[in-house]
């Protein structure tokens, strides 16, 4: 197989470790995954959910043109994986396994979430895929990918300073919508991974009146808490939420339910911080996103809009309800990561 | 009604620690935060059941204090403005105090009755606070007797410490990171009889030296005959002490809840939580206070001090020195 520029593609469907076909058995053998026995914070239904997401977004059409891609792989990878969003690694496996490399996935401490299940079912297909613990386990490799917070991007660069570090540090996505139906999608975004991750929206931003806005996410965030429950938060996350709900006391508005809560609040209070299954809520126009946003713009990963896209570079832009469900081929925070991921390609 | 309020709170402060409070502490604190509340939105709006005991009284999230003028003072109006250290890129609570006699008469005797026998020459690892009149650390400690100042934006002067703090017996001050710093640099040992006052943790920040190695460094470095343990929070009026190894002893009027901090309900005795203090002395701030610590109460009211809740982000008086270290290593 040659890719149409005649160079050769960086993987084949027969390459080393049976290239881009293992994969496809791979993420044939993690459909049937049985997942009863992986802890995450995420519930069983948000698991089945977020894992689900993942695999669909490996089609044979994608997985083909990612394969004739040109270039040379890395010999050897390892990735850091995040503890917001467990299926992180999906996506990185395929690419890098696809092409011949062969990967180490570090967990979090303590928390191994799906890269056992992702490590046996690659072994069972002759994917060299690994697990490995500490520090330890990102040394020697060629190409290192890690994403988490700042402080932890930072310290991977300064110990593994002979390798290619794809860093991904705090970034965070926001919704804008008007209508009831954009509405039920962003509350729909927003249990994908709990609503942690920087392709979950951290608010909503609304021309409609506050109080409205408010009832309308709050009627969608019930819905979608029904059919996906939340699963557990941590202590600083609850303190958080209830921080953010004493704010909405004093100067906006609270509704909130089992597992769920939205708060309405002045836009001069808009933080780039997601809490699990809580969103804030702004009023805004298209003429006022700038002005709320620019603060952080250097930080927006995915805004979601119903209305016209906004002329923002290295943001990615998308409709309601597929914040958290981006194609394979993309940016990656403004990184084109399918070629970062070769040797010698500019990024 | 200030005047009122701050007469009920000073007898209550002098009785209780005579062992005979004037009042209960449950009526003082809810009238207390009635007054509040009649001149603070931010507390009235986070009343949300009827007052019938003191610990149905909202607390307000520290945070808060970052965000809106939070007590009965305007701004602009106060006699004295802490303010607290604040991280990076975040703005900084403000606790505003229309006179500082309740807090200087509460912290004075209690930081007595903790530290007997406490040296009336303060050496202290501190901005002077005639630099950073908003430091309620520096207010508190200039209370304990004359003291040397030997920090100056986050840079200790080494030399001054050293000759002070072995000329005659003294009460050393120290947050724990310029402590940490401090012994960095191999002080000589402390004049005889003197005891280090140490507070604030690193705050999820990290030192060579940290919690018992930092206490052990210290012993070894400085053999003071004595170490205390001070937490207080620029939010508050009163502070807790605590010898190495043992709860911190809140006040009589101060009182310690620990709450499940995904809920904010109150839990029993013993039990793992986000610490909540009522505060008495706080008579122009707020009354309830929530922190981002986690810890224990004891049944007699004692705190048991975990740390931060994990994952919450840093803050405390050490993260001064913390921050200008930072950027001296950048």
């Amino acid at each position: 197989m040659s890719s149409k520029n005649g160079r050769k593609p960086a993987g084949s469907p027969a390459g080393p470790y049976g290239g881009f076909q293992a994969v496809r058995r791979w993420r044939d053998q993690l459909r049937e995954s049985d997942l009863a026995t992986v802890a995450t914070p995420l519930s069983p239904a948000g698991l089945h959910l977020v894992l689900h997401d993942a695999i669909e977004m490996l089609d044979d059409e994608t997985l083909d043109e990612v394969a004739a891609m040109p270039g040379a792989p890395f010999a050897t990878a390892a990735m850091a994986v995040p503890r917001t969003v467990p299926t992180a690694p999906i996506e990185w496996c395929a690419v890098l396994l696809g092409r011949g490399t062969r990967l180490v996935l570090k967990p979090p401490a303590g928390e191994p979430g799906l890269v056992p299940i992702l490590v046996a079912a690659a072994g069972a297909v002759g994917l060299p895929l690994t697990q490995g613990e500490g520090h330890g386990a990102l040394a020697g490799a060629a190409l290192v990918v890690v994403m988490g917070e700042d402080d932890t991007v930072r310290s991977v660069r300064q110990h593994h300073p002979h390798a290619t570090v794809l860093g991904f540090g705090h970034t965070f996505s926001v919704a804008y919508a008007a209508t009831d139906a954009a509405i039920e999608e962003v509350a729909r975004d927003a249990i994908r991974f709990d609503g942690r991750g920087c392709l979950s929206p951290v608010a909503l931003l609304s021309p409609r009146p506050l109080e409205e806005a408010c009832g309308a996410l709050a009627a969608a965030m019930e819905r979608a808490q029904g059919d996906v429950p939340r699963g557990t938060i941590t202590p600083a996350e609850g303190a958080a939420i209830r921080t953010r709900r004493a704010r909405a006391r004093a100067e906006g508005v609270v509704h909130e339910g089992d597992g769920w809560s939205v708060h309405g609040l002045p836009p001069e209070r808009f933080e780039p911080v997601g809490l699990p299954r809580s969103l804030s809520v702004h009023h805004a126009t298209e003429a006022t996103l700038d002005r709320l946003l620019a603060p952080h713009a250097g930080a927006l990963s995915t805004f979601a809009t119903d209305g016209p896209a906004p002329p923002w570079p290295h943001v990615r832009i998308c409709r309601p309800g597929e914040m958290q469900r981006p194609p394979l081929i993309r940016q990656h925070d403004g990184i084109d990561w399918l070629a970062a991921t070769l040797r010698g390609r500019s990024v | 009604m200030r005047a009122a309020l701050a007469s009920r709170i000073l007898r209550f402060v002098d009785s209780s620690l005579a062992g005979s409070p004037s009042e209960p502490f449950d009526v003082l604190a809810r009238d207390l935060f009635r007054w509040q509340a009649s001149l603070d939105p931010v507390a009235a709006s986070l009343l949300e059941r009827p007052l019938e005991r003191w610990t149905d009284l909202p607390a307000i999230p520290v945070a808060l204090f970052k965000d809106y003028p939070i007590g009965t003072v305007t701004p602009g109006a106060e006699a004295v403005a802490f303010r607290t250290s604040g991280t990076t890129g975040t703005g900084r609570g403000v606790h505003r105090l229309a006179s500082t006699a309740l807090y200087d008469h509460g912290a004075l005797l209690w930081a007595r009755r903790c530290v007997p026998g406490m040296p009336r020459t303060i050496v202290a690892l501190l901005d002077d606070p005639q630099a950073a009149p908003d430091s309620s650390l520096s207010h508190m400690v200039a209370l304990f007797g004359a003291a040397t100042w030997h920090l100056t934006e986050g840079v200790l002067d080494r030399a001054g410490l050293d000759a002070h703090a072995t000329r005659e017996p003294c009460f050393v001050t120290a947050t724990a990171f310029a402590l940490a710093e401090w012994i960095d640099g191999g002080p000589p040992p402390l004049a005889a009889d003197s005891i280090l006052m140490v507070t604030g943790g690193f705050k999820g920040r990290h030192h060579r030296l940290d919690g018992p190695a930092l206490l052990a460094a210290a012993r070894d470095a400085l053999a003071p005959a004595r170490i205390v343990l001070e937490y207080g929070m620029t939010e508050l009026s009163s502070q807790l002490w605590a010898t190495p190894r043992l709860p911190y002893a809140p006040p009589p009027w101060l009182r310690a809840v620990a709450v499940d901090p995904i809920t904010g309900d109150p839990l029993a005795p013993e039990s793992r939580g986000q610490l909540r203090f009522y505060d008495l002395c706080n008579l122009d701030g707020a009354v309830g206070i929530e922190t981002l610590d986690e810890g224990m109460v004891d049944a007699s009211g004692a705190v048991h001090l975990l740390g931060r809740l994990p994952h919450a982000p840093p803050r405390g008086c050490s993260l001064t020195v913390e921050e200008a270290w930072e950027r001296r290593r950048a």
